[in-house]
């Protein structure tokens, strides 16, 4: 209703004389809408419809009364004023036509579900194919841009290409069992799976292939865990030939790794001479401009940023702040052995994180911290569960049976 | 005379309207109010307005007058069908 109000343009009138209500009844006679009818001191405020205003003047003599306008709102009065003004229509009309030629260029990508391909090497790839931010949204080949993604990383298994609004979106599945090993001329003839470690079989589940192996069993590395050379019998029970497989199992094998850190006693600390200089940056589409360069006579030097403002649409970020460059000199420093133990267990403990993520379960740790030759070291040994076997291609025992089924 | 009795028959009328639960301001074009606390009055169905100040707007119904009395009254719409009063209401009153 407002906008419609504003469309059509309305004016707020002033109304004096002693028929102002029989005035406004002979408007609702002829179906004229009036709104924020207000009495202040001898006079009476109202608003009309533009259009309703000027038949209502014959009205206004009729009940006796003056009405003047005292204020103008909606487009019928503001168009005129905006065609004067030239300069202004030519930004908006800039402003519209580059907005339509931004909604229509590439602006951001999006990569989902890559694990083991980093982004970085997918944003080489999509340019060595020539997309890139700010090509036309019409001109990005999506059908051909996945064959082509298939086509260059085995590793994955299946993609999508979309653009939602000016976003290309790329969803990628990679292949949660990568192939192990090279291909060789062997592998059609199977896998079979081996021992990486000495230790105790914690557990095995074989999926295929013949179990070597057993749980409780101790193994040697290079024993042979899972067969994938499957033997043919005849009625005579005499062996006829081999079916060779891929041999698949989840084997978890208990045993003891070593652990070493080490970090050199003596390093070299920065000790800050307190000479400092400070000035303002701008960031601009991930380039830094300083408005000075100080610095030049600080031989050794530290440069810090504070971020003010920062604005970021899409891909380019644009802000403001203050930098402080400090100089310091370098010193040698020996860690004490509360310090080289802290950052020694650090490493260690991170270390174990990494482990725990990819599925290693620790039983017991037994390290030492000692001064070795000018060196911090942490040593010992870890009790694990782990999956610790390869695989190796089937060696063929007997001619290729061409009667092979999977 | 002939008001009087007009009176009469529209009373009896509205008795039957209201003992059959149906509408009297459809039939008898009774004006409808619609009051919101104390700051606005939706008034339905009227004829036409009487007078007009900042603390008192008259407005005529079918047989009888509405009087809304109160301070910085105002006329939010003004239509043919309805009329909305807006402002600090103190007292309504039929006559």
């Amino acid at each position: 209703m407002k906008i419609l109000k504003y469309a059509n343009g309305f004016v707020r009138i002033k109304i004096w004389g002693n028929g102002a209500e029989r005035f406004f009844v002979l408007c609702s006679r002829k179906q004229m809408y009036l709104w924020e009818i207000e009495a202040k001191d001898k006079y009476i405020y109202a608003n009309i419809q533009l259009h309703d205003f000027y038949q209502c003047k014959k009205l206004a003599k009729k009940a006796g009364i003056r009405a003047v306008v005292v204020e103008r709102h909606g487009l019928p009065f503001f168009i005129p004023k905006i065609l004067n003004r030239s300069f202004f229509l030519v930004g908006v009309l800039l402003f519209v036509i580059g907005w339509i030629i931004s909604a229509n260029m590439l602006l951001h990508i999006e990569i989902n579900g890559n694990y083991t391909i980093t982004d970085d090497m997918f944003t080489d790839f999509l340019q060595e194919e020539g997309i890139h931010y700010g090509m036309w949204i019409k001109n990005v080949p999506l059908e051909e841009l996945e064959k082509k993604i298939r086509r260059k990383f085995d590793v994955i298994t299946w993609t999508s290409g979309r653009i939602d609004g000016t976003v290309l979106i790329i969803d990628l599945k990679e292949n949660e069992k990568p192939e192990v090993g090279p291909k060789t001329e062997n592998s059609e003839y199977g896998r079979s799976l081996y021992a990486t470690m000495d230790g105790i079989i914690h557990s095995i589940y074989v999926r295929n292939g013949i179990p070597m192996a057993k749980k409780g069993m101790v193994i040697k590395k290079g024993d042979l865990l899972v067969d994938g050379r499957v033997p043919v019998y005849n009625q005579a029970g005499e062996l006829v030939t081999y079916h060779y497989y891929d041999a698949d199992a989840d084997i978890r094998i208990e045993t003891t790794i070593p652990v070493y850190f080490s970090l050199d006693a003596i390093y070299i600390d920065k000790e800050y001479t307190g000479r400092a200089n400070e000035g303002n940056f701008l960031l601009f589409q991930n380039k830094i401009y300083r408005n000075v360069l100080p610095e030049k006579k600080f031989s050794k030097k530290d440069v810090s940023f504070s971020t003010k403002y920062m604005f970021r649409f899409s891909n380019v970020a644009i802000g403001f702040g203050k930098y402080k460059v400090e100089e310091y000199v370098e010193i040698e420093r020996a860690y004490t052995q509360a310090e080289a133990k802290n950052l020694l267990e650090q490493q260690f403990e991170k270390n174990n994180t990494l482990l725990l993520e990819k599925g290693v379960q620790i039983l017991s740790k037994d390290v030492t911290i000692d001064l070795i030759m000018g060196q911090w070291t942490l040593k010992g040994k870890m009790s694990v569960i782990m999956p610790a076997f390869e695989t190796r291609p089937n060696e063929i025992l007997e001619a290729r049976d061409d009667s092979k089924s999977i | 005379m002939k008001k009087k009795k007009l009176e009469q028959y529209s009373d009896g009328l509205r008795q039957t309207l209201l003992s059959k639960n149906l509408p009297s301001e459809a039939i008898l074009g009774d004006s409808y109010l619609t009051v919101v606390g104390h700051s606005e009055v939706w008034i339905e169905n009227y004829k036409s307005l009487l007078l007009y100040e900042d603390d008192k707007i008259l407005v005529q119904a079918s047989t009888y007058m509405i009087s809304i009395e109160g301070t910085c009254l105002m006329i939010s719409h003004y239509m043919d069908e309805h009329m909305m009063i807006r402002g600090n209401i103190l007292k309504i009153t039929y006559l």
